[in-house]
């Protein structure tokens, strides 16, 4: 018998369908961030201007328009949206290493871990200590990352087992000390005092803006670790059937665990250099995709980057409009979105876990 | 039904932070016949079937699996020869029956893991061999135990193992399910000469289904042989600490427990 003659598991929509809505959509919001801001750029002037960048003139943009949007709207788009990428789909990969819906970057601390690595690696820079090509504060941040997550997890580990309350609690005394570690650096060091408010700012989850080689350099490395990450998403299917099961069907568990979550916090480490603690975008984000697509992650991996990616390219171009001029941390709004389905998803769970 | 050695133990020892859990174990079971695995509590029998899936190593000795020591194989090699169907598994995530089952090809699958053709009619077939056709677009958590327990063995099916074991597959299942899940086990047995080690807490379903009986006692082998030859008063006053009678009832074996020894509590019998 084939298995078309069975009713497949029809309730989920074709796989190559969201993909290519989400990438259209991805497409959209960037285009619409692009425009607006405290100088909003006609659509026709900001096709032109793209236009004119790779040798194709079209028409006669103003000046002004052309620097805003070559030099700022675009890699902040690209910035945002490689953050989006980046967190929700080391959400995915948490989630599935840790078989816990609730393991989100910032609820097991490997955020705050990373935030506090990336800021020493900017004290090292902006004290030469390092020469520049040393990129120490990605690094830092990616080290910072892996280390809250292994403290995390072997907090909560006893037994051989990780309980979901013990997780969270970890996760939540990471994050809190940390954090108070970022708060502590920052203020006894001169620098970034003077530096206050852009500091926080970034700590906040504040988009940065960077160079051309700098957008191109993160967006691809975000991409080819998504990739890595997609070749094992069989095995973090099998995974879900808990490790002895997986093992006995010949996957190497220890392998594809530490391949995970190193990718996982590698994609942390980025976005956190990139755009500071863009709170719960990896919880709200694999959540709602495995609601549309299901846990299967061949599909749940590049959904979720693709939606999450477009999220905070939506969510930064409100925190920059919405109160204009004034601009907040797109993490502000992340966490007023994150916080309420992260409550609604722990109720779910009580039902369903042994707290 | 050949006399093939599909699964063979050799001196198999295997001890937990200084505590001796097998003693050198030995049997051999030939290629479709349906054996079962006794004993009292703590007397070894899941660790036995982790050493043998490998999931624990043994200390010493060898686990001939189809011809070959299975410390020679890969994982991936192993997992196509055999499967096993833990006492129980849960999910954390929504995956549909199907795509759980579907999982059972995984060791015969390369990059990224598409289903072919015959993946896809060795997941029907364990589907339909298990009664889960009716279920397969269900998630777990709306499953009954009983129905948890034919989605692990029809991943096991899935697999196409030449070698199954069982941990306890009636557990969680009411009487009418464990005359059915153990005798869609022994016709497989039959119909496509797979091996079955299965781990059985209930002497008289044990004695009804096997081929062979193991009696794991004291760390070690402390009998085997069919039904007959192993189910007698004797036999479970040593091992189960029980008195008991043993008749024949449609040509098997069949125990009525009549007290315990450990507790002087009678059963009113």
């Amino acid at each position: 018998m084939t298995s078309g003659q069975h009713p497949n598991p029809s309730t989920r929509p074709s796989h190559f369908v969201v993909l290519l809505i989400a990438t259209f959509a991805l497409f959209a919001s960037a285009l619409l961030a692009s425009m607006v801001g405290s100088v909003d750029i006609p659509l026709s002037d900001s096709i032109a201007i793209v236009l004119a960048n790779v040798g194709i003139q079209t028409g006669n943009p103003i000046q002004s328009h052309a620097h805003i949007l070559v030099d700022i709207r675009i890699p902040r788009v690209v910035a945002a949206a490689t953050t989006g990428m980046c967190l929700a789909c080391a959400g995915v990969l948490y989630q599935g290493v840790l078989r816990n819906p609730l393991a989100d970057p910032f609820v097991i601390g490997a955020s705050g871990g990373a935030a506090l690595g990336a800021l020493l690696g900017m004290l090292i820079a902006a004290n030469r200590i390092l020469p520049a090509e040393f990129a120490i504060t990605p690094t830092l941040s990616l080290i910072g990352a892996l280390l809250s997550v292994w403290l995390a997890y072997s907090l909560s580990r006893s037994r051989g087992f990780t309980r979901i309350s013990s997780l969270l609690l970890a996760g939540f005394a990471i994050g809190s000390f940390t954090g108070s570690l970022s708060a502590l650096l920052i203020f006894i060091n001169n620098s970034m005092r003077l530096r206050l408010v852009q500091t926080y700012t970034w700590l906040l989850g504040g988009v940065s803006t960077n160079d051309w080689i700098t957008t191109i350099a993160t967006f691809s490395l975000a991409i080819i670790t998504i990739i890595c990450s997609l070749l094992i998403a069989i095995h973090l299917n099998a995974l879900s059937l808990g490790n002895n099961s997986a093992r006995r069907l010949g996957v190497d568990v220890e392998k594809v665990r530490l391949v995970a979550i190193l990718l996982a916090s590698m994609l942390t480490g980025l976005a956190v250099w990139l755009s500071g603690i863009v709170a719960l975008v990896g919880l709200v984000i694999p959540h709602s995709m495995r609601m549309l697509v299901g846990p299967d992650h061949r599909i749940l991996i590049p959904t979720s980057a693709l939606v999450g990616s477009t999220f905070v390219v939506i969510t930064d171009m409100v925190a920059r409009s919405a109160f204009s001029p004034a601009e907040i941390p797109v993490g502000i709004i992340t966490s007023l979105i994150g916080i309420p389905v992260f409550v609604l998803l722990i109720r779910k769970n009580l039902h369903q876990y042994d707290f | 039904m050949t006399s093939r050695i599909e699964l063979a133990l050799n001196q198999v020892t295997f001890s937990y932070e200084n505590h001796q859990i097998l003693d050198r174990i030995n049997f051999a079971l030939t290629t479709g016949s349906f054996n079962s695995l006794i004993g009292p509590n703590a007397s070894g029998k899941t660790t036995l079937l982790g050493c043998i899936a490998g999931n624990l190593t043994p200390d010493t000795g060898q686990i001939i699996l189809s011809g070959k020591d299975s410390q020679l194989r890969q994982p991936k090699e192993t997992a196509q020869l055999l499967a096993m169907v833990p006492q129980q598994f849960d999910m954390p995530f929504a995956f549909y029956v199907r795509e759980i089952v579907a999982m059972g090809r995984i060791p015969h699958k390369r990059f990224l893991g598409r289903l072919s053709q015959s993946d896809n009619e060795a997941i029907d077939q364990a589907i339909e061999l298990t009664n889960l056709s009716d279920l397969q677009g269900e998630t777990l958590s709306h499953l009954s135990g009983g129905e948890k327990q034919r989605v692990a063995l029809a991943i096991a099916l899935a697999q196409e193992p030449n070698v199954l074991l069982l941990d306890e597959p009636t557990t969680h299942l009411d009487l009418s399910s464990q005359i059915d899940i153990l005798s869609m086990v022994k016709d497989l047995c039959y119909a496509k000469g797979m091996t079955v080690l299965s781990v059985m807490h209930d002497i008289n379903l044990a004695s009804r289904y096997s081929d062979h009986i193991l009696v794991l006692h004291k760390n070690r082998i402390f009998h085997q042989g069919t039904a007959l030859e192993v189910i007698a008063p004797n036999l479970l006053r040593d091992v189960f600490a029980v008195r008991s009678e043993v008749h024949m009832h449609d040509g098997y074996p069949t125990i009525s427990l009549l007290s315990s020894y450990n507790s002087d509590i009678g059963t009113g019998q």
